[in-house]
């Protein structure tokens, strides 16, 4: 069995913890976040004849003032950068936030995961804008925490990355 | 011929010159060559370097076969080399020896834990003692597992789980967990262990080195033993003892070393680690709760030191309450005057003592006299009182058993039986003892007292009537005789019991016809006869006096008359006392 870290990260409200919510069964609750600054949760997956065991470390929602803390980021096989579509500075801040997490821990896989799909047409984050960040080679994945659209996905997608990340 | 060949030959200096150079590189052409390497070898740096370096091992083994002349050169140079490596980074240096130091640091550490599981199933087995019921109450009470509350009462400690965990990623590599114990998920346990580690890590910026060691809450603590690729965590619950830390040390230090290779490559990938948890599972100790032992060597102590406390006081106390005691019982004994007593290291006793008073070392008992070394100053004195005075009468009047003595005021009371003789002598000297006014012996019986009295008077009444002028007994006179030899004998015996002397006098008499001369001898005649009588029928010789006394009695008108009551004998009873009468029996 393969164990891996995949760190969730983005600013306050996007989302993060719903998402796992939605993909696991929790064993801690959600004050971890505001005592420790990170929740984890466990999610056992086989890709292909490979079981894999995610421990998802989600990290406290962080604004554009707040410093990462990048003890929590240590040895994670990569991260979930998540944004919420309807405010387009919380992909300002992801983006800050991954610049953030390069300094301090060297380049790592990771997804842009634009949030709160079911309200696409709230999103304040543009298809341009989208497009471009595309183009620069960031992954893209979209999902709804409310709907569950897309959530298996994203974390399935992200270990199979890591996956393929390691054997390279 | 070449165009330089021309030069040459149209230049004679020249030509002269080259054609040495071609005599020379003719004759040594190939020692030339090597000596132009060799220049080149030497002369250049790098050829030179590389060629020490061929030859530099192989040198360094030469010298150091033939002294220590390398290893004094290098000691210095690896020492400040060493210490310019820690000074950088001193971690490689650390992770080097963090396999070999631990192992070596503690091996002569001993362990010895009681086996957890015994001590489980002896509480259990106890579960009907009152101990056993309280903690069930207690369990009731608190809402926790019976099992759970018995542990916590017969163990120090127990180690419910141990976590090895990637420091690097907080993945678990490990885990293992004691029976019963409640387990939350290992994997998400051990991530937020490492979280928390992290988060004081950064929050009191201690380095992950001095990071967190222990996680204490309640009764339960997670003991965290930190090594280069790894973390050790043990849930216990109760006191770690110092043997479980040193183990859970050792622990991460074997698995350094045993995984060295899969820590240092660690990806994600479980697979090495898969029986990593049978190295963990050493580490699931658990300590019975020693019996609490009473500290009874402090309770002896403590219980010594006070009986020895109280002992001397009770002594100190007992001591001065004794010696007022002994001077009270002195003081109230009869024939004594304690006058004053002092210390002078041995206790000193003053005053008076009747010669007649018991010894004073009787009074207080030998013992406590001894113990007490007293020192006695009495001078004697003539006590009058009662017992005193008593005991003057009885040691000069002596009276015989059967007498007691008693004193009223001063009147001394004889009671009981007593010799005639005795008292006599007791009515004589009583008063003049000190303290004696009267002698009362109304209540004393004298021995023997009627016997005596009886053959008294038989004999008083006894008398024998004689023919005139003879001194011949009649046979009619002869029977009186008989009642008298009995009397006699009874007299002796009786005066032996009484402690009297008597005498018996047998006194003959005549009338006054006849000159008196005669009539004395006729008299003695008629009393020796009568005498002879007797002692021939077993009267007592001793007790027998004959005595003729004449015609005394003959007075008055008709004295010189024949008279038939005066020829007789008479019987006159003498009584004295024993030691007056006869001082040698």
């Amino acid at each position: 069995m393969i164990h891996l870290k995949l760190c969730m990260v983005g600013a306050f409200s996007v989302g993060k913890s719903s998402l796992v919510q939605r993909y696991v069964q929790s064993m801690f609750s959600e004050k971890y976040h505001t005592t420790v600054g990170v929740k984890i949760d466990k999610k056992d997956i086989a890709l292909g004849a490979t079981p894999v065991r995610l421990l998802i470390w989600d990290l406290a929602g962080e604004d554009h003032f707040s410093a990462l803390r990048p003890t929590f980021m240590r040895g994670a096989a990569g991260y979930l950068l998540v944004a919420d579509g309807t405010r387009a500075h919380t992909l300002d801040a992801a983006l800050d936030l991954n610049r953030q997490i390069e300094a301090s821990q060297g380049p790592l896989p990771f997804a842009l995961v634009l949030n709160k799909e079911d309200l696409i047409d709230q999103w304040e984050i543009t298809p341009p804008r989208i497009e471009m960040l595309e183009r620069r080679g960031v992954k893209l994945l979209r999902g709804s925490a409310k709907s569950g659209a897309g959530v298996q996905a994203m974390f399935e997608h992200f270990a199979s990355h890591s996956l393929k990340e390691r054997a390279s | 011929m070449s165009l330089a060949d021309a030069r040459v030959k149209s230049d004679p200096a020249n030509q002269t010159t080259s054609e040495w150079q071609r005599l020379r590189s003719l004759l040594l052409g190939a020692e030339q060559a090597s000596l132009h390497a060799l220049a080149a070898k030497v002369g250049n740096r790098d050829n030179l370097a590389r060629s020490v370096a061929s030859v530099l091992a192989e040198a360094t083994a030469i010298r150091a076969g033939q002294d220590d002349g390398i290893t004094r050169v290098l000691a210095p140079i690896i020492n400040d080399g060493l210490q310019q490596s820690v000074r950088g980074n001193p971690q490689p240096v650390v992770d080097a020896l963090y396999p070999i130091m631990g192992p070596a640091i503690r091996r002569s550490i001993a362990e010895a834990l009681a086996d957890m599981m015994q001590a489980f199933n002896h509480a259990v087995e106890q579960s009907l003692s009152p101990r056993a019921l309280k903690w069930r109450i207690d369990a009731w009470r608190t809402g926790q597992p019976y099992a759970q509350v018995v542990l916590l009462n017969t163990l120090v400690y127990r180690v419910e789980q141990v976590f090895l965990i990637h420091r690097e990623t907080g993945l678990l590599l490990g885990h293992a967990q004691a029976e019963h114990a409640v387990v939350q998920d290992p994997d998400m346990v051990s991530g937020m262990l490492t979280a928390i580690r992290d988060f004081v890590g950064d929050s009191f910026h201690v380095s992950q080195e001095d990071g967190v060691e222990a996680i204490r809450l309640g009764g339960l603590s997670v003991q965290v033993r930190v090594g280069p690729k790894a973390i050790l965590a043990a849930v216990v619950r109760g006191n770690a003892s110092e043997s479980l830390r040193a183990r859970l040390s050792e622990t991460l230090e074997r698995i350094h070393h045993s995984h060295a290779v899969a820590l240092s490559r660690f990806d994600g990938d479980m697979a090495p680690f898969a029986n990593v948890a049978r190295d963990l599972e050493p580490c699931l100790l658990a300590q019975a709760r020693e019996r609490r032992r009473s500290p009874w060597r402090a309770y002896v102590g403590i219980a010594l030191v006070v009986a020895g406390s109280a002992w001397w006081l009770i002594e100190r106390h007992e001591s001065a309450a004794e010696w007022s005691a002994i001077l009270t019982q002195l003081e109230h004994e009869p024939g004594f005057v304690v006058v004053e007593t002092g210390r002078d290291g041995a206790h000193i006793v003053r005053g008076m003592r009747d010669p007649l008073a018991r010894d004073p070392r009787n009074v207080i008992g030998a013992e406590r006299a001894r113990a007490y070394e007293i020192v006695w100053d009495l001078k004697p004195y003539l006590s009058m009182e009662p017992p005193l005075v008593l005991a003057r009468a009885r040691l000069l009047l002596k009276p015989p058993d059967g007498v007691t003595l008693r004193l009223a005021g001063s009147t001394l009371r004889a009671s009981g039986i007593a010799p005639e003789a005795w008292l006599r002598e007791a009515r004589r000297r009583a008063p003049l003892i000190a303290g004696i006014v009267t002698f009362d012996d109304g209540a004393v019986d004298v021995k023997n007292r009627e016997a005596l009295n009886r053959a008294r008077q038989t004999l008083t009444e006894a008398t024998l009537y004689f023919e005139p002028a003879s001194d011949a007994v009649s046979d009619s006179q002869l029977a009186k005789l008989d009642t008298v030899v009995p009397s006699l004998i009874v007299l002796r015996d009786a005066a032996e019991a009484a402690q009297m002397a008597y005498s018996v006098d047998i006194v003959g008499r005549a009338d006054a016809p006849g000159s008196s001369e005669f009539n004395l001898r006729l008299s003695q005649s008629r009393a020796e006869a009568v005498r002879r009588y007797l002692l021939a029928h077993g009267a007592p010789a001793k007790l027998l006096h004959a005595r003729g006394i004449g015609a005394i009695d003959a007075v008055g008108p008709q004295a010189n008359e024949a008279d038939d009551g005066q020829r007789r004998v008479n019987f006159e009873v003498i009584a004295a006392s024993a030691e007056a009468a006869d001082p040698a029996p």
